[in-house]
């Protein structure tokens, strides 16, 4: 991993070109390396032992969901915790992927779908500063954490969306009501062009 | 092991083209995800599906 380059958002480029350098070699991706060569069932979680990025406060996982819950465009996605409390977590977003291994999307979900501690927007964003990738993170979770850096803005745009779109639906009434309305899922989302947000990066 | 775009990265001229050949070469068909053949009995309505707990899908 690179340090002491010019900004943030370039070491956390330099970091997820690193992680791509190591899987084209090896003609490898973030899910064929967390799948480790099974076959993935619906709704499994891979890695075995989870995602726990070398004990730096984060926890996450990959998983399908089946065929007819999810867009045909996606082949599943990573869900992504923040350690916001002793054994306390919280979902900060979901990195989905598509069928070639690439990501494709962030998204942000309600409360039933993780099951996690739920923080606002501003609580969240305050655990997202400064992520630290630690050297003996592996590389799937180098470049998840770096994805998470690099992405810092757009994932506060989401969280911010994520909650404007809480309250619209909420309109007043119970907020655990709707934290738990399972016709909600998928608060909000953006579409990724990574290769263009690490050229721009790169450049800074 | 060498890792032959490590030099691209580690020089100061990555461009557009090395950074669109590194994502070229980690695109690779994915395997299907099966159909769980596991009969799961959801005695807790309520269970998150996506969740870090104790559920059907954990991790733990």
């Amino acid at each position: 991993m690179q340090s002491g380059l010019s900004s943030p958002s370039k070491q956390y480029a330099i970091n997820i070109l690193e992680a791509l350098s190591i899987f084209a070699d090896t003609q490898s991706n973030l899910v064929l390396d967390v799948l480790e060569g099974q076959t993935p069932h619906e709704n499994e979680k891979f890695p075995t032992g989870e995602l726990n990025f070398a004990g730096s406060g984060w926890r996450g996982f990959y998983h399908c969901h089946a065929a007819a819950d999810k867009n045909p465009e996606e082949h599943g996605h990573f869900h992504l915790f923040v350690c916001c409390g002793e054994e306390q977590w919280t979902h900060v977003a979901a990195l989905s992927i598509d069928n070639q291994g690439q990501p494709r999307s962030w998204f942000t979900v309600n409360q039933w779908v993780t099951g996690a501690n739920w923080l606002s927007a501003n609580k969240t964003l305050l655990l997202l500063d400064d992520i630290h990738v630690p050297a003996e993170s592996g590389l799937t979770e180098q470049f998840l954490l770096s994805m998470l850096g690099l992405y810092h803005d757009d994932l506060s745009e989401l969280l911010f969306e994520r909650d404007r779109r809480l309250t619209q639906i909420n309109a007043g009434a119970n907020m655990d009501v709707t934290l738990k309305n399972r016709s909600v899922y998928v608060l909000s989302s953006q579409l990724i062009v990574l290769q263009e947000r690490l050229v721009q990066s790169v450049r800074t | 092991m060498e890792h032959k775009y490590n030099r691209w990265i580690m020089g100061t001229a990555i461009g557009v083209v090395a950074i669109a050949a590194m994502i070229d070469h980690t695109r690779h068909t994915l395997p299907t995800a099966q159909p769980n053949d596991i009969v799961i009995i959801d005695d807790e309505s309520d269970a998150s599906p996506c969740s870090l707990d104790v559920s059907p899908c954990s991790l733990d």
